[in-house]
């Protein structure tokens, strides 16, 4: 490699003015830049005119009702369960936008899709990005997940942050959500809904808990049962315990306690665990119907293919996980696990869900739909379950 | 010699200065322009002649900003120090490539070959993955990013080598082992925020940059930096040969294992604040010996200058391209590749060489 040391340009000797000349323009820059990193600016105290605070408990300058809510995390139905004003959204990450209208009720909310969308790290997450896209829509307070608000905070926005449920404690499966429900509330003014919802969920999942325990008991024995979904590739993933589907399963009465941990598995170990029932996340990966298991003969030996009974999980509108729909999640998995041991109910009580909380009373269709009826037609017992009252 | 041919003598030796450093000249003007530039163009909508006020007339220094004077904030709590992270990065990364291409004599060398990068990386990851805060990311990232330049390094002198075979080779096992670490660990943590949080951390970008940040990069680009550039001359030396480097007085080893580090500072502190960011430091310098040719006294600061030029302008792209933060990494990749396809076949037609 000639480096010109032989040519007519011989280099300039270090301590030349021509040898460092070229150097001087990125000291200078590093020597500013070192300056200012270590004075930089600073923004002056914002003089609170009222408090909230947040369910991480820390304090945020506002005086509620808020007017202009930057929305990141998907807690749209939550908010819209309160009866909170879309109006007052001023801007939603796609995901949350998506979440409604992707939705079955998306004719309900037709404000929602006007809404601006807020830039993210990738198009359906709820990571915050560039903090002058948040600046730019003005907003006196905008919901973050709590871990993932730093590039907010720094700048003194109004973040209010809510706690991920990513994980249930004993048997309170939504001590988050309700947290997050309150600080909504506090937000928007709407403090007695929130009790309202809350109470509703706390006597839903007492009520859902003694109806499984009752079918469990009468059927004699409780079923093997697991939550999958299948991955790209044909992955299979287990949704064990502390997970939602996985606690919802528990609660419904289901043997889950030889399907452990969460996490990807194989189709060996499938043949294995050999359980009774499988129930299959309806949105999470690919969206995997029974016939998946019931035509692939590595499967043919399995309990649950033998007997048919493997089931998609209803979609409602927020996959079944929020606070409102996961005690009917657990009552139709009740249901499915012991048909002949439980009133079925839960095509009623679906829609008896939708039109007091979201004034949306969903067509024979649309319930159809909701229950996964198409998929799940050739699993045992499902009219009993899905179709009561068609 | 008369006064006025005196007079002649110190003018041509003005204008030599000035047109043997030309090239050099250009790009710092042109990197003004992007730092201006980049400074001017945001969501947030701030007036040019607005900027303009709050760079050229205000005092930034311990300043106190109201906090609801929206567009001093853009400009100098946004903008400013993440203008001023991407630009030192990219300095730094394409200086760094340029000193490992003199020293390994190899057109192929980036600045992460020694696992750095990869270490950092899994740092980083780690951090995520407990739920740490982003000054934890930053601390842990370089924390890791050193430790395994240490692991490369020790690895190397297990076999009784100290050669660039050996380092590049134990560069490569780490590398390896840090990569398949933080592979694992996407794969256990909680999928809904902290598997997102990971993968976009580690296709790059340089959202959330603050002044802290900028602190860390700095002092170590002007001090590890400074040291690079000092050697300069040096690598010129060893990219006749080791041979001949040695003849002339040079230690080889000692030299390249100085270099090597100073290199891994460097790129640890870059990972530490964007996550992994890919092909600066191949093709910036590629680039610069076209522009100034192969001599390291004028390649190392141009290929600087470009390096900050052209990690800045990404940025920009980046971050108003789109309704969506485009990973900067990714960005460097799709438009680094097809450049360095182009240069590499011009430079198998006209060697390294430009005389």
């Amino acid at each position: 490699m000639n480096v010109g040391l032989c040519s007519s340009r011989a280099p300039a000797s270090p301590r030349s003015l021509r040898g460092t000349l070229p150097m001087l323009p990125i000291v200078i820059l590093a020597v500013i830049a070192v300056m200012l990193a270590s004075m930089p600016p600073s923004l002056s105290r914002n003089q609170p005119v009222g408090t909230l605070k947040d369910a991480s408990g820390h304090s945020i300058a506002l005086a509620p009702p808020a007017r202009r809510i930057v929305m990141f995390p998907p807690v749209l139905w939550d908010y819209l369960g309160l009866g909170a004003d879309a109006k007052r959204l001023a801007a939603v990450s796609k995901l949350v936008r998506d979440s409604v209208t992707d939705s079955i009720l998306h004719a309900t909310y037709p404000a929602i899709a006007a809404v601006s969308t807020v830039v993210t790290r990738g198009a359906g997450t709820a990571l915050p990005a560039d903090a002058e896209d948040v600046m730019r829509h003005d907003p006196d307070a905008v919901l973050s997940w709590d871990a993932l608000s730093d590039n907010l905070t720094n700048l003194d926005l109004p973040v209010v942050k809510l706690l991920l449920n990513a994980k249930t404690r004993g048997n309170e499966p939504h001590t988050a959500d309700i947290a997050n429900l309150r600080v909504m509330a506090n937000l928007t003014g709407e403090q007695r809904t929130a009790e309202e919802m809350v109470g509703t969920y706390l006597a839903a999942v007492k009520r859902v808990s003694r109806r499984a325990d009752e079918a469990r008991a009468a059927a004699g024995r409780p079923s093997r049962a697991m939550f999958l979904s299948v991955r790209g590739g044909g992955q299979l993933y287990l949704e064990a315990p502390p997970f939602l589907q996985g606690r919802a399963l528990q609660m419904a009465g289901a043997d889950t306690k030889d399907f452990l941990p969460a996490g990807n598995f194989s189709a060996e170990q499938l043949l294995i665990w050999d359980p009774d029932v499988i129930f299959l996340d309806c949105c999470y990966g690919n969206h995997t119907p029974p016939a998946f298991f019931y035509d692939d003969p590595r499967f043919a030996g399995m309990s649950a293919v033998h007997n048919r009974r493997i089931y998609v999980a209803p979609a409602g509108v927020a996959r079944m996980e929020n606070m409102l729909e996961w005690p009917l999640l657990v009552s139709w998995l009740a249901e499915v696990l012991y048909p002949g041991h439980m009133a079925h109910t839960v095509r009623s009580d679906l829609a008896r869900l939708y039109q007091e909380h979201y004034g949306f009373r969903p067509t024979p269709l649309e319930l159809d739909t909701m229950l996964a009826i198409a998929e799940n037609a050739a699993s045992r017992d499902y009219a009993l379950v899905g179709g009561a009252g068609h | 010699m008369s006064l006025t041919s005196a007079s002649r003598t110190n003018l041509n030796s003005g204008e030599r200065l000035l047109r043997s450093n030309l090239p050099i000249v250009f790009l710092s003007l042109a990197m003004v322009v992007a730092i201006l530039g980049a400074l001017t163009v945001g969501r947030y909508p701030v007036p040019f002649t607005e900027v303009a006020r709050i760079v050229f007339t205000t005092n930034p220094f311990n300043a106190v900003i109201p906090h609801d004077d929206k567009a001093w904030i853009a400009v100098a709590m946004i903008r400013m120090p993440r203008v001023l992270l991407v630009t030192l990065c990219g300095i730094g990364l394409a200086l760094s490539g340029a000193a490992m291409q003199g020293v390994f004599r190899n057109p192929l060398v980036g600045p992460e070959i020694a696992g750095v990068s990869s270490g950092a990386s899994l740092g980083g990851v780690i951090a995520i993955a407990a739920g740490a805060g982003s000054l934890a990311i930053v601390g842990l990232s370089f924390a890791f990013g050193l430790l395994a330049l240490i692991g490369a390094y020790g690895l190397a002198a297990l076999g009784g080598r100290s050669n660039t075979l050996a380092l590049v080779l134990a560069g490569f096992v780490v590398s390896g082992f840090c990569t398949s670490m933080f592979g694992l660990i996407q794969t256990l943590v909680e999928s809904t925020t902290k598997l997102p949080s990971i993968v976009y951390w580690l296709l790059g970008s340089f959202v959330g940059a603050t002044y802290e940040k900028v602190l860390l990069v700095a002092v170590i680009t002007v001090l590890a930096g400074s040291l690079v550039l000092a050697l300069r001359w040096r690598i010129n030396l060893l990219s006749l040969g080791e041979d001949d480097a040695r003849a002339l007085g040079t230690n080889v080893n000692i030299l390249r294992w100085v270099l090597m580090g100073l290199v891994s500072l460097i790129v640890a502190a870059q990972v530490a604040v964007s996550g992994g960011v890919g092909w600066v430091g191949l093709i910036i310098p590629h680039m610069a010996r076209l522009l100034v040719g192969p001599e390291h006294g004028r390649l190392l600061p141009a290929s600087a200058l470009l390096g900050g030029i052209y990690l800045l302008s990404m940025d920009t792209i980046a971050r108003t391209a789109s309704t969506q933060e485009i990973p900067i990494g990714l960005l460097t990749s799709a438009i680094g590749t097809p450049i360095f396809a182009y240069l590499f076949w011009r430079l198998q037609v006209t060697g390294w060489a430009r005389d």
